[in-house]
């Protein structure tokens, strides 16, 4: 399994994509920082709950991201034809697919870490000299950082999902915003039933909405995760390799 | 009329088969890919894994290394399914597409097959050199010519330092300097006692590299046999031009030997020397112009052997 968790890294770290998806990141934690520093102490942004709230879509447009790249980079081993090495050096499938779920998931957890931690590690001073603070105590900072990383752990390996599935980056993209979409659609539709579709579940598992305690929200999209996983691996994974 | 070659039984002297493929089927939904194909090759051998385009080729070696999933039968390494062998890359070597990220560069690429494989960075390196590609190390595979991904793909499969390689169709595309390159380097492995299994759709691609050919055509066996047969089935040719060729070869058909019009009045023949046709022509009183052994190609051989059609297998 190691040799496969460092090749997995190793593809990371040699693709441009990466470099450029984590530019991007800091690109959005600039953006985030300068926005809420100028509308700081505004009405209705002085609470540390609102004050938290453009913390949270960091978290969330960073597991996003790596979510994207992950189902990307494992759409694109089809594309160009690499899968067949990985099949080839690991023939156990089921492997392949396991080591690309824990690689990228664990890859997010950690990128979310430091993005959503530089965010605060510029914010909370800054916002101190406006008398202001994010009001990370304790438990406040526990449940931003279990709620940012688990969804980006579960994010990311669903995007990983989606792009064994596909076996086509552009197919994989267009099924996650697709998802994305079709979900704020179907959401409206669906009433009461729509609390437990995936992005709505990551807004609770977040704290940036929805109507499922975040506890049952993890615990639900851990399981769509683990559901998606397993079909993956019993109908798709298998599949020819031509 | 055209000329067959008889299908030789594959090698029984009691030789490890490393690669064995036993009644081996494989659909792609309605369509049969491969059919009842069996084949053995073994340890130490050199074997060219011909057929034309479409012949059933590229699954039969995939569905080998476990990338396909027969639909009957099966197909083995070492007597064990690929899937089940420990360390795949280290047993055998695979190139069925030269398949690399074009953003990556050579010796990432070749880095991350032997992070897979478990052997040390450095082999990347010492592979780059021995495909000639040590200059092009740090370029990104996008830039590469068809010969360089070849190349690559070559020394991606000699990652794990494997006993067996199956190259599919490694001279694809190559300039005549590539084919040669790339005969001498099999060669090269061949001497060190590696077993080669190389697809191709030219035989003289291979014909200087193998020691014995598989073929197949619409997905079955064709013949299985040393490249000697073929050469001497080659050889046996004789070129009759006469002014009389209808009754040439009206009178070798007579005698049963196998007889096609080459040119108007020129026949090609097969299962006769120069000196039987000519003693035969004489005795019948016809008139030859030229009697010469046919310097025909293996080619002609390969051609004859992919066109005539196969029998049908019985149930």
């Amino acid at each position: 399994m190691t040799p496969l968790v460092h090749a997995e890294l190793l593809k990371l770290r040699t693709l441009r994509s990466t470099a450029w998806a984590l530019l991007g990141l800091l690109g959005i934690v600039a953006v985030t920082v300068l926005a809420t520093l100028s509308d700081a102490g505004s009405p209705g942004f002085r609470s540390p709950a609102s004050l938290r709230e453009p913390l949270l879509a960091v978290g969330y447009l960073t597991a996003l991201t790596i979510a994207l790249l992950a189902a990307t980079a494992t759409a694109g081993e089809f594309r160009h034809h690499t899968i067949s090495q990985r099949y080839l050096a690991s023939p156990g499938r089921v492997r392949v697919l396991a080591v690309k779920l824990g690689t990228y998931g664990l890859v997010a957890i950690v990128v979310t870490a430091v993005v959503v931690g530089l965010t605060i590690a510029i914010e909370a001073p800054m916002l101190a000299g406006k008398d202001l603070t994010l009001g990370l105590g304790g438990s406040e900072l526990a449940r931003l950082a279990g709620g940012v990383l688990v969804t980006a752990g579960l994010l990311t390996a669903l995007g990983a999902i989606v792009g064994m599935a596909t076996r086509n980056p552009t197919t994989a993209v267009i099924a996650i915003f697709g998802l994305l979409l079709g979900e704020k659609i179907a959401g409206g539709l669906l009433g009461d039933l729509g609390h437990f579709l995936p992005f709505t579940l990551v807004e609770c598992v977040l704290g940036l909405g929805g109507a499922t305690p975040w506890g049952l929200a993890a615990l639900l999209l851990a399981t769509a995760t683990l559901v998606a996983a397993i079909t993956t691996a019993r109908v798709l994974v298998p599949r020819d390799v031509t | 009329m055209r000329t067959r070659v008889v299908q030789d039984e594959p090698h029984q002297h009691g030789v490890t088969a490393v690669i064995a493929v036993e009644h081996m089927t494989k659909d792609f939904g309605t369509v049969r890919a491969v059919e009842d194909l069996s084949f053995t090759i073994e340890a130490g051998s050199v074997v060219g894994f011909l057929g034309p385009n479409g012949s059933g080729k590229t699954t039969t070696l995939r569905s080998v290394v476990g990338l396909v999933e027969p639909t009957s039968g099966s197909a083995t390494v070492c007597g064990v399914r690929y899937a089940d062998l420990k360390n795949p890359l280290t047993e055998v070597g695979v190139m069925l597409e030269a398949a690399a990220h074009p953003a990556r560069t050579a010796r990432n690429h070749l880095r991350i097959i032997a992070a897979e494989a478990g052997v040390p960075a450095s082999r990347a390196d010492e592979l780059l050199e021995l495909v000639d590609l040590g200059g092009a190390a740090r370029r990104r595979v996008g830039g590469f010519s068809l010969g360089m991904h070849q190349r690559l793909g070559i020394a991606a499969a000699l990652v794990g330092d494997p006993g067996i390689l199956v190259l599919d169709e490694p001279a694809n595309g190559l300039d005549p300097e590539g084919i040669r390159w790339l005969r001498d380097f099999l060669r090269g492995l061949a001497s060190e006692g590696k077993t080669v299994l190389l697809s191709s759709h030219v035989l003289s691609e291979v014909a200087q590299t193998v020691d014995e050919v598989v073929v197949i055509n619409h997905g079955r066996l064709v013949t299985h046999a040393p490249l000697e047969v073929l050469m001497d089935q080659a050889g046996q040719r004789v070129r009759l031009r006469s002014p009389q060729v209808d009754d040439l070869a009206a009178m070798l058909a007579a005698r049963g030997l196998n007889a096609w019009r080459a040119a108007e009045d020129t026949l090609t023949v097969t299962g006769a020397t120069t000196e039987e046709l000519g003693a035969l022509a004489f005795d019948a009183g016809l008139v030859l112009f030229e009697l010469a052994a046919d310097a025909s190609s293996l080619e002609d051989v390969f051609f004859d052997l992919t066109t005539t059609p196969v029998p049908e297998v019985s149930a």
